[in-house]
Formats: structure tokens, sequence, C-alpha cells
């Protein structure tokens, strides 16, 4: 762990080509929202966006994610173009996209039987990632009896669940309060260091995006795309109170905020 | 009465239990209710401000139910209206679902559809009846039609509107986990949109309920409880017309209170809804 930044994995799993995104509006204007965006994201490597509302970070999400497919540029999951919606890029919502009339147990396997995994191996499946996000005791909860850090490690179990090849979460911890969220962040990055997935991580936190992240990609909006990236090189557990990290921090804070 | 509930509660025997459950606070209330109600109509009986003709006392009544009963008038009637009432019901809820179903399939279909829909919920179901008179006839077949007309409405709007409200980023989640079509139908979209559904379901009812009553009363075939309540006005026999309408009142309030609300209720508790409510 302490190394994994000496020896980063080198095989790519995303990469984004030339990727722009422009709306047209009933008026026939239209509007950028993305402009010539190239990011590459390696193998079991965590990535996190961090912008400004409205600075196009939840539209690139929702290209990658398939959502929607029409965009310039090329957009490739392990070399293959992203064609369309698949379990390989699981998206986590901001908010809880868990079905209230399921238990917690009947959530995570609900995403199995329509990913059509064989019935055999689903209970397997499930009890493995409830335990995963400590949550294996809840299993016959009704979500409405969950709160709301409990919700999202539910929907975490969930997506993970299916075993994408890379983990997409538009924002999950905003709107928690702070001792959830820091809960929320070592649970998720105790489960990285388990599975290796490579998640790319969209927020508008600066302390989050440096928390979590391997790499912190900032976005413009002026600019519609990156405007600077920054390599955190400090092991996850060590970052509180780290004098670098206090700097890198500084530093993005007066990217966001100098109207550049 | 609370002390009384309390010092039961203590008792652990099972037969308790369950005389607990059923004389509980708000079948006690509906006694008093009904009792007071009684005792009123028998003041007002007694002080002869109408004619005994036109109100009869509760006992006569209660004589005349007990009647009607034994020669089978009213066991027969009750039958057979049921029988119309659940054959309409069946039909309404699977025109309704389809049409509802097909309504989401086909969105300029369903804008149209929906707005005549609304029309028609809201239309009197006894405007109905000339028209299945001339249509189809004096027979089961009329009456059925009315029926169905005036309930299969709300089916089809709350199959509609209960599809169209399931939050889209259920969809955008279930499809991201790869439903799609039919899966999507059924894991998804039906359930989301199951509360609304049932609340349509209860309104198609008691619309289905009040276009069968009326139907038997001016569609005639000599039977069904519609058609004893206009032999009671044929007969001037107030007595008969009262005793049926206390076995129309009883059979709504059955299936109201105990199909409908018990469903309603166990759906809200599953879906969390009370829970928010108590919460706020």
């Amino acid at each position: 762990m302490q190394f994994k930044n000496q020896y980063p994995p080198q095989k790519v799993s995303l990469s984004l080509k030339n990727v722009s995104k422009i709306y047209l509006q009933r008026n026939s204007k239209t509007i950028t929202v993305l402009d010539n965006i190239n990011i590459q994201i390696l193998e079991g490597e965590i990535v996190t966006i961090l912008g400004k509302s409205g600075c196009g970070k939840s539209t690139l999400l929702n290209l990658i994610a398939g959502f929607e497919n029409s965009y310039g540029g090329e957009i490739l999951l392990n070399g293959k173009p992203v064609k369309d919606i698949s379990t390989e890029r699981i998206m986590m919502f901001q908010e809880s996209t868990l079905f209230p009339w399921l238990t917690a147990y009947q959530n995570v396997e609900i995403a199995l039987k329509m990913a059509k995994v064989p019935k055999h191996q689903r209970e397997q499946i499930v009890k493995h990632y409830l335990s995963i996000v400590g949550l294996f005791d809840y299993s016959n909860s009704y979500i409405y009896q969950l709160s709301g850090g409990m919700k999202q490690r539910v929907s975490l179990a969930r997506a993970l669940s299916l075993n994408p090849k890379i983990l997409l979460m538009d924002e999950p911890f905003a709107g928690l309060d702070i001792t959830i969220k820091k809960s929320l962040y070592k649970e998720l990055l105790d489960m990285h260091k388990k599975t290796r997935k490579t998640i790319l991580f969209v927020t508008h936190n600066i302390n989050e995006a440096v928390l979590i992240g391997d790499r912190v990609i900032v976005m413009s909006p002026r600019l519609y795309g990156i405007k600077k990236e920054y390599l955190i090189d400090v092991p996850n557990e060590q970052r509180k109170d780290n004098l670098s990290i206090k700097n890198i921090i500084n530093e993005i804070t007066a990217d966001l905020y100098d109207n550049a | 009465m609370e002390t009384h509930i309390k010092s039961s509660k203590k008792k652990v025997s099972l037969s308790k239990k369950i005389v607990n459950k059923i004389i509980n606070r708000d079948t006690l209330s509906l006694v008093i209710f009904i009792s007071v109600f009684l005792v009123v109509w028998q003041l007002v009986y007694m002080s002869e401000i109408l004619p005994k003709l036109s109100l009869p006392s509760p006992l006569a009544v209660g004589q005349t139910i007990i009647e009607l009963l034994f020669d089978f008038t009213l066991v027969k009637g009750t039958a057979f209206t049921l029988w119309r009432l659940f054959l309409g019901f069946l039909l309404s809820l699977t025109l309704g679902l389809i049409t509802g179903l097909l309504m989401i399939k086909f969105q300029q279909f369903g804008k149209t559809m929906s707005s005549f829909a609304v029309g028609l919920q809201s239309f009197p179901s006894i405007a109905w009846i000339p028209f299945a008179i001339l249509l189809i006839g004096f027979n089961d077949f009329g009456i059925l039609f009315v029926v169905v007309m005036s309930s299969v409405f709300s089916v089809m709007l709350s199959t509609y509107t209960g599809l169209r409200n399931v939050p889209p980023i259920y969809i955008r989640a279930a499809r991201n986990m790869g439903a799609k079509g039919f899966s999507l139908f059924r894991y998804v979209l039906i359930p989301a949109a199951t509360p609304t559904l049932i609340m349509g379901m209860r309104q198609a009812w008691s619309f289905a309920w009040h276009a069968l009553i009326g139907a038997e009363m001016l569609i005639t075939t000599l039977v069904g409880l519609g058609y004893i309540l206009s032999v009671g006005r044929e007969f001037s026999n107030m007595s008969q017309i009262i005793a049926t309408m206390i076995v129309i009142f009883t059979i709504g309030l059955i299936f109201d209170r105990v199909v409908f609300i018990k469903i309603e209720e166990k759906i809200r508790d599953r879906w969390g809804l009370n829970q928010q409510k108590i919460e706020q």
C-alpha cells in the first residue's frame, strides 16, 4: 500500500480521448459542456474529479456510464470502445436508488437477477458483499429502517456485487453528515484495499477529493475541461494533518476560486 | 375502557388476546356510534313526525332483514350482486391494466387516451344506462357493461400515472444493472407503481359498486340487491328498502375496511411510507 504510487500498475482501465459534449438547445443554439477531455485511469486506481457544480463532471460520468451516447471523441474501457449501458461500468448516485419495497438483502439480490446471474450463485455473492460493507446483520431490514450512511453502503454492496470493471461514483456521500462521511471514506478505502477496484469518483468537496483519490483531476467551468491534475503521493491513512496534503488543498482551492 | 384493556393485557391466555384484538377501541366506538344512531332513529319514529309508512321502526327493519334472509331473497340477491361485482371488477382490472400499459408503450396514444380517460372517469355511471339498454339490452351483459365503463378508467389512469411517476433514477439504476424490457417492468416499474395502483383499484372498486347498484335498479334482471330496492319502491315497502340499504352499506364497509385498507396499510408499511409520516 505504502508504495502504490511509486510502482503504479501499468494497465490502463479507462481512457478518454478528446471527449467533447455539446448540447443542442431548443432555439438551435449550442452549449458546450465538455471540450477535449483527455483522461487515463489505470487499473486499481482511484481518481477523483473535482469541480464546482455546472462544470460538466456529472455529464462526463453519464457519458462513461453510457446513459448518453452522443458525444465527440473516444471512450475506451480496457481498449474497447464504450457503447451503451453495461454492468462493466456501474454508477452509484448521490440519491439512494435502493428499492424501498425490498430488504437490504433483496436489493443486492435483485441486481444479480437483473444481470442474469444464475440463481445458485446469488446467495453467496450477496452475503459476501453485504459483509464487505459491514451490513450483513442488516440483511433483512427494509430501506426505510436504514440510516443515510447505511443506505449508501448497501448501494455500494449492490454496485460491487455486479463485479464492474470500473465503479463510477457521482457524489455518493454528498448530503451526509461529516462523521458518517468519515466512516464511509474509511469503508470505501478498506473495500478498495480488498478488491482493488478501479474507481472514478466525482465530487465538489476538495477535502473529499484529496482524501480519497490517488489522483485528483480539477475541472474548470470556463475551459469546459481539465484545469489541472494532482498526484496525491501520500498513503491514505497519513493524509490527515499532512503538510504536503494541506499545500495541495490550498493550491486546489486557489485553482477553483481564481475565476480562470 | 383503558383500565379494562390494561388489566386484561396482563393475562396471557390466547383467547383473551383474540377477544382483545376484536374488542379494541375502534370496534367499541363503532358499536357506540351505531347504538346512538339507532336510539335517535327510534326517537324520531316514536315522535311520529313522519308517517309510519315512510319511516318504520328499527325493530321492524330488523325483522324484515331476518325475514328476507330466511326466504333467501337477500342471500340470493347479495350472491348475484357480488358475482356481478366480481366479474365487472375483474374485467375492469384486466382491461384497465392492459390499456394503461399500452398507454405507456405508445406515448402519443397515452397522452390522448389519458385526457379522454380523465373525462370518462368522472362521467356519471348512471348516464351509461340508457346507452347500455339500447346497445345490449335488459340482461347481465348490460349491467356488466355499465360496471366496467364506470370503473375501468380509474384502473387505466392509475396504471398510467403510477408507471409514469416511477422515479427516473430507479429506471436508470436498473438499466445500469442490466434490466431491460420485461425484467425492468417486473423488477422495478410494477413494484414502484404498486402504491398508486392499489389506490386506483380501490377507487375503481368503489365506482364499480356505485354503478352496479344503479344498473341493477334500472336494468331489471329479477335478481340482485338493486332489483330488491326497486321492488321495495314499487310496493312502497320502506322496511325492505332500508333493510337492503343496510346490506349494501355493510358490504361496502367490509370491502373497504377489511380488504382495501388492509392491503394499502401493508403496502405503505413495506414501502416505508407510514414511517416517514411518524418521523416528520
